[in-house]
């Protein structure tokens, strides 16, 4: 299964949300990367059929998706970033209400197995309208693989989530990553880190580098430093320098910042991670888990 | 279809205007006999007996009325029916009346129709440029009025003023049309102020492919409130004005003395709601096309209200001009004739239609006035559904 992005142009009146964006994409999991406004959720959209594009065009296996229609909106799973419920359906009927559009079969198995997936079965008779961001958030995971979908697209899947929800998600994607094109945007660098096969680094609307963690890591090496300072130092630091962060360990307070050259006479080479990767690309500090 | 009717009863707004137009719809007859409906019925109770007997005795129009001498006779009042000479005098009037109607007034009246028109068409004829639709429309009338209609004394019940003013044009069709309105705009416009139209849309049946379970769990809801008010009618009717026959012929009602149709009461009755319905259905079809294109909820339910009820309120303030203004009533006649053909709510009063021979010139030719309207109201309707759809399904793209 392929993929594949072709030239996709989208603008708003003035603003140019994307611009050229071509990348071929198989099975495995696909971290888009980058700041707010970058042009995530628009390219997301336009792959989910909500958005149609200025120009360009995506294709699975060498077809037109929008051609494709139903047939493609069938083995497709997206979680929007806004989440949008009917309040007054549990669960569950927003389960089997969305199964009946979606043809899934045995649906009442599959919804059972998906709310134990994302720990809702306590909650399931709840009416959503009364459900906690996390929950919606879940219930949204849940719906995304409903109809367990070939190409899984999901916007900021783990916003709102606190950590022990996220470690549970990063499972669930873990689980269900195999065999299909799994599609997730963040800007929280950490929930990608161990999950992802390869991260798309999105900036004002442009691809602007693509590759495995690991990869990407290789390409920072020899520009992350440590800097030792007194906690004083390092908060002034930071007034100064949006590219960097506080570190506590052993031994004291360390800034850890990206930068080509060696930005102190006490500073020392760090091991590069993906947060660096993004500080590097993006000049600014990623939220954190 | 069960969640679309889960959507649309899950606001409570929706609930209170169902509970209000069920609640007005009760209100509005009870209103009438409110505090007397137990002497209403004894009154009516009072007609019937006077009617049976007078069948019983096989008494003339005539010998009734003189029963009215008798009453009053020797200057004193004394009543043959009952304890009260008022009510013996009321109930002899109501059934003599009947009587004169049923056995001579109703023929003699449509022959003196049919021989006019006759005498219109021939004097027509001599003229040098005759008035082709006038000869074709009296041609066609004289057809429908040449026929044998057998009326029988009987109480028909429901040409009792009060009925009329409760059943027929009232101020509750406002409450329908905002119920249709707003049911309306609730299905229509929830997937987008709730933003599930991202995950509808992406899901292999779209916001598009549920248009018409929408449209037609709203046109149910509306069928069933019409259903619920015909039961309603009907049972009153029974029950407050003594009707008994609906087989009976709508000709039966002195009002419908005119009517050119071959048409029972209960046929009236049916005619009445299956019209009601189309009108209903095109304030749906109207307001659904209207809620797809601009998606927000208070600007479509405002504009949709204005043209439904708008519509509605120039049709009922040229009824009640027309029944009051003496000077240039002919004027809001033939304005009102003409609203009768192009506007759907127009069918909210189909009296108007079945008094007499309603047609209109098209193209020359006499063209009933209520059949147009009926053809043009599903027309709107069709139409608006069908745009409303495809609508629906470019709304899609442009999310």
């Amino acid at each position: 299964m392929e993929l594949e992005f072709k030239n996709v142009c989208k603008s708003y009146r003035s603003k140019q949300a994307l611009t050229d964006f071509s990348v071929i994409l198989q099975e495995g999991v696909h971290a888009l990367l980058g700041p707010n406004g970058a042009g995530k959720s628009t390219l997301m959209n336009i792959l989910a059929g909500l958005l149609k594009q200025t120009s360009g065009g995506v294709t699975l296996d060498g077809a037109d998706t929008d051609k494709m229609g139903a047939a493609f909106r069938e083995i497709l799973g997206f979680m929007p970033q806004e989440l949008g419920f009917y309040k007054s359906f549990s669960a569950v009927e927003t389960l089997e209400y969305y199964a009946a559009l979606r043809d899934v079969k045995d649906s009442k198995k599959r919804i059972d197995e998906l709310l134990t997936l994302v720990n809702l079965q306590e909650d399931k008779k709840r009416k959503v309208g009364g459900y906690s961001g996390g929950m919606k958030r879940r219930l949204g995971i849940a719906l995304a693989l409903l109809n367990d979908p070939k190409i899984l697209i999901l916007d900021e899947p783990t916003a709102g989530l606190d950590p022990k929800e996220r470690m549970r998600f990063r499972n669930v994607i873990s689980q269900v990553g195999f065999g299909r094109i799994v599609i997730l945007a963040t800007h929280i660098v950490s929930d990608v880190e161990s999950i992802s096969d390869d991260c798309l680094l999105l900036k004002e609307g442009r691809l602007i580098d693509k590759g495995s963690p690991d990869e990407l890591c290789a390409k920072v090496e020899g520009k992350v430093w440590d800097i030792p300072m007194t906690e004083q130092q390092a908060e002034s630091y930071l007034l100064t320098h949006s590219c960097a962060n506080i570190i506590k360990r052993e031994g004291g307070v360390f800034v850890h910042t990206v930068s080509d050259e060696k930005p102190d006479k006490n500073a020392s080479h760090a091991k590069a991670g993906l947060e660096d990767v993004y500080m590097n690309y993006f000049g600014e500090v990623t939220e954190n888990a | 279809m069960k969640y679309e009717y889960k959507k649309l009863f899950s606001s409570k707004l929706m609930l209170i205007m169902l509970a209000l137009t069920f609640a007005y719809m009760v209100y509005l007859p009870v209103r009438e006999v409110w505090g007397g409906i137990e002497e209403n019925r004894k009154t009516v109770d009072a007609y019937e007996n006077i009617i049976a007997k007078a069948q019983a005795d096989n008494k003339t129009y005539g010998e009734l009325y003189e029963e009215i001498n008798d009453i009053f006779a020797n200057g004193e009042a004394k009543p043959i029916y009952s304890d009260n000479a008022v009510n013996d005098v009321g109930g002899i009037m109501f059934a003599a009346d009947k009587l004169q109607y049923v056995t001579t007034g109703f023929e003699a009246d449509r022959k003196e129709l049919v021989k006019g028109m006759i005498y219109q068409n021939v004097t027509e004829q001599q003229k040098e440029s005759p008035d082709k639709y006038l000869i074709r429309a009296n041609e066609k009338a004289i057809s429908q009025y040449n026929r044998r209609i057998e009326l029988e004394f009987e109480n028909t019940g429901i040409n009792s003023s009060g009925y009329y003013s409760s059943f027929n044009y009232s101020m509750w069709e406002y409450v329908m049309i905002a119920l249709c309105v707003m049911m309306t705009v609730r299905l229509f416009t929830l997937e987008y102020t709730t933003s599930a139209y991202r995950l509808v849309n992406t899901s292999k049946r779209t916001v598009q492919s549920l248009f018409f379970k929408k449209y037609l769990a709203v046109l149910s809801i509306a069928a069933l409130v019409l259903l619920i008010q015909a039961v309603f009618e009907i049972a009153f009717g029974i029950y407050a004005y003594g009707a008994k026959n609906f087989s009976l012929p709508l000709q039966q009602i002195a009002e419908f003395e005119y009517c050119p149709y071959i048409l029972s009461i209960a046929g009236f009755y049916v005619i009445k709601y299956f019209v009601r319905l189309i009108c209903y259905t095109a304030v749906i079809s109207v307001t659904a096309l209207i809620a797809v294109l601009i998606k927000r909820p208070l600007i479509v339910n405002i504009t949709a209200i204005i043209i439904s009820a708008g519509g509605l309120a120039a049709n009922m303030a040229l009824f009640v001009a027309i029944d009051k203004s003496e000077k240039s009533r002919s004027a809001l006649i033939s304005v009102y004739d003409r609203l009768r053909i192009f506007l759907p709510q127009s069918l909210l009063n189909l009296r108007e239609y079945l008094k007499g021979f309603d047609c209109f010139s098209l193209f020359g030719f006499p063209c009933s006035r209520i059949v147009f309207c009926i053809a043009l109201a599903v027309i709107i309707s069709a139409a608006c559904a069908v745009l409303g759809y495809i609508q629906s399904g470019k709304i899609r793209r442009a999310a």
